[in-house]
């Protein structure tokens, strides 16, 4: 068994623990996900919110209103009663967030090595978020994450401390304005609204939003990448070599090994790239028409941050269909394709990558259900490689949350993974976890989670562990 | 054919059939037919009725239901396993009205509570304007409440002026009032709403409103919103109304409302 180590230096855990008491003790009121938005209206976390992070119906039509309440387009122009007005024209406390969350103790066994650690939560994030304008909103998200494992050139890994832009940081502009003529056929009354012929009987519109920026596409897909009650495990590398990949949605992965970036960093088998990656730079066109959303927008290139690496871009297209709205119940599916143009690299040659799948979430009283199939393939794949390849890959996800009290919520997720890639190193994976989160106060909890290998223990580095269990606390202000 | 690309064209395929199926049989939209005619809503106008509705769909929708049930996709959470949840308008149950209890709220009521909106709950809809919170607030009436809202109350409302401003006496009386009409056994002797098991009508869990944080206020914070809620109790919940035991002595209501602020130092 590996000694207990600690990734944060002394200071760094410091002054975490003293901010942290620090806001548990005097904003009692604040939520998860994001509660400057809370604290500007003045509602409870579990107005937009099942379960943080997840949305329920209303915060996802907050979300597709630009960060604001539907039909009522107000910018900055609405002022609550508040924690305390640090600015004359906008409080900050209405548009700044701050979370921590992540494992306290973490235990691997079955391993090659067991290794157990003590450890500070791994991401830190701050969070200003509001509407700048009626029709222009933000979000920029800066982040400290600890140990986060990144590829570089040569089949390498590495593990990285950064500070920095987080997982999203972009504008969003309603462009509604712009095409309220077309809209109007027999007398528009307002923003998002459009009568049919006879009135009461129309379509309702929401949006066009456009996205720039370092933007998560999958936020409105039936199951968002950045909304995981089941935190991902981060991987772990030795001397550049991946010793343990990271446990995440098997849907959302890359899932093919040997699988480089256009500029030949290295991909982790498990990270979440393309349509469902955490956050890259690109740009996305949504909009809403009754109960179907249509959403499409390019990206800048697989794992490629604001590196121009592929000029052609990665095109996607998505289509959610919601349905229910009454007995408690709601729900959505979702179709995706997206185009990855030249975005990677296998050897030395750049090739292209589809994936297309599906989606599905059925929301009902205390249950939250979710999950994902997505199929990846790679084309123009050169002759000649290495070594024999295998060019296709799929992942499924599945995940149910039940709130058992007002103050427990358990969750149980299984992820499959048929892997594609270089046939000498590839695996499949199946792992199960179950987590119990107990909320201590509205901003506060402690969850307990146990990840299962259903695979055992093998020599690749994605089997390379049985059991994981973790301690973790998630809190927010 | 491919796996592949027969799971491809199986996605597309789904996807596409299910949102023209969807939008074909008019699923999640509810028929405009449904309203009834009800004496003074047919003198609104339908072009009211159907901004209304529009509104109601977009924003209401989501806690109180398609139906107007409180059943709606988000509305469990807004109080899980424990009393708020989004109202129910077909059950003709309204906690905040100005008339009498058991009565219907006005028009108005309807409106205030959409403008001011329940801390913590439900927001606040005030920049949606005056107009269009009539528009949704007749179209709730309407399509929901299917009866004729009542257009006055039998309630007195004094104004706060003369006799009935706030004064030190007003405030010890008041704290007589609070004694003698029983207060203490839900708010408790020190106002903070402890030590004491309530259901609402729902059978859910229901706690006492903390009387000295007047942001648990639901039905607004004012001078006149506390004499409203003494005067005409909270229906649905265990909170009754007074107004038989203050008919002909406002001022008592108004030392009342003098203490409760007073404990908020107000």
């Amino acid at each position: 068994m590996r000694p207990v180590s600690c990734r944060w230096n002394r200071n760094e855990i410091l002054c975490g623990l003293f901010l942290g008491v620090i806001m548990i003790t005097l904003f009692p009121s604040s939520c998860f996900a994001i509660p400057a938005f809370a604290r500007k209206y003045d509602l409870s976390c579990t107005s937009c919110h099942t379960n943080p992070p997840r949305l329920n119906a209303f915060g996802e039509a907050f979300h597709m209103a630009g960060f604001q309440i539907p039909t009522v387009q107000e910018g900055e122009t609405k002022k609550k009663r508040n924690i305390g007005r640090v600015w004359s024209e906008t409080d900050f406390l209405n548009i700044f967030s701050f979370r921590a969350n992540g494992n306290l103790v973490e235990s691997f066994q079955g391993s090659n090595p067991d290794e157990t650690n003590l450890t500070f939560p791994r991401d830190l994030e701050i969070y200003l978020a509001g509407t700048y304008t009626d029709e222009i909103s933000y979000f920029i998200e800066l982040d400290r994450e600890a140990g986060a494992v990144q590829g570089i050139p040569g089949g390498f890994f590495e593990e990285r401390s950064e500070f920095g832009i987080g997982k999203e940081f972009f504008l969003m502009v309603d462009l509604q304005p712009l095409l309220k003529a077309p809209y109007a056929k027999s007398g528009e009354t307002m923003p998002g609204m459009a009568h049919g012929e006879g009135g009461g009987g129309g379509i309702m519109f929401m949006g066009p939003m456009v996205m720039i920026g370092k933007i998560d596409p999958s936020t409105n897909f039936s199951y968002p990448t950045n909304r995981q009650v089941i935190l991902n495990i981060p991987g772990r590398v030795d001397s550049g070599i991946l010793q343990r990949f990271g446990l995440t949605p098997y849907a959302f992965a890359s899932k093919f090994f040997g699988v480089k970036t256009a500029d030949g960093n290295s991909v982790e088998v498990t990270k979440e790239v393309l349509y469902n990656t955490p956050g890259d730079f690109g740009i996305d066109l949504h909009a809403m028409m009754g109960n179907l959303l249509l959403q499409g927008g390019a990206m800048q290139g697989l794992q490629a941050g604001n590196r121009d690496v592929n000029s052609k871009k990665d095109p996607y297209l998505m289509a959610r269909l919601n349905f229910g709205q009454e007995a408690y119940t709601s729900g959505s599916i979702s179709g995706l394709i997206n185009w990855g143009n030249d975005t990677a690299m296998v050897d030395t040659s750049l090739v292209n990558w589809l994936r297309y799948g599906f989606s599905g979430n059925l929301k009902y009283k205390y249950l939250d259900l979710y999950g994902a199939f997505i199929w990846d393939t790679i084309r123009n794949l050169p002759v000649g490689i290495s070594s024999p390849f295998d060019r296709t890959a799929n992942g499924f996800t599945i995940e149910g949350d039940y709130l058992a009290t007002d103050r427990l919520l358990l969750s149980i997720r299984y992820d499959q993974l048929s892997a594609g890639g270089f046939i000498s190193q590839k695996a499949d994976g199946k792992a199960i976890a179950a987590q119990a989160r107990f909320y201590m106060r509205d901003n506060f909890s402690f969850y307990l989670r146990d990840s299962y290998n259903l695979e055992g223990v093998g020599t690749n580095a994605l089997r390379n562990f049985r059991n994981f269990v973790a301690l973790g606390v998630d809190f927010d202000f | 054919m491919n796996r592949h690309a027969f799971s491809f064209g199986l996605v597309v395929v789904a996807t596409t059939c299910l949102s023209l199926f969807y939008t074909e049989a008019g699923f999640g939209q509810t028929n405009p037919e449904q309203g009834h005619d009800m004496g003074r809503m047919e003198e609104t106008g339908a072009a009211d009725i159907a901004t209304g509705k529009m509104i109601y769909r977009m924003t209401c929708i989501h806690c109180h239901g398609s139906k107007g049930r409180g059943d709606g996709a988000a509305a469990i959470f807004i109080g899980p396993y424990s009393h708020p949840r989004p109202n129910d308008f077909t059950a003709g149950i309204f906690k905040f009205r100005s008339t009498e209890s058991g009565q219907l709220p006005m028009l108005e009521d309807l409106m205030r509570t959409i403008r001011e909106g329940i801390p913590g709950f439900m927001p606040s809809f005030r920049n949606l304007g005056e107009e269009r919170i009539r528009q949704v607030s007749l179209y709730i009436a309407r399509e929901f409440i299917q009866k004729e809202l009542p257009t006055q109350t039998t309630i007195k409302y004094v104004e706060h002026v003369g006799p009935y401003t706030y004064s030190v006496e007003s405030v010890v009386r008041g704290k007589e009032v609070y004694k003698r009409l029983g207060c203490f056994a839900c708010h408790g002797l020190d106002g903070r709403g402890t030590g004491i098991s309530l259901k609402d009508k729902r059978g859910l869990p229901i706690k006492p409103v903390d009387l000295t944080r007047q942001e648990t206020f639901g039905n607004g914070t004012s001078h006149e919103d506390i004499y409203r809620t003494i005067m005409t109790g909270l229906d649905g919940t265990p909170m009754p109304g007074f107004s038989s035991q203050f008919k002909g002595k406002e001022e008592s209501a108004w030392d009342l409302v003098h203490y409760i602020l007073s404990r908020q130092g107000r």
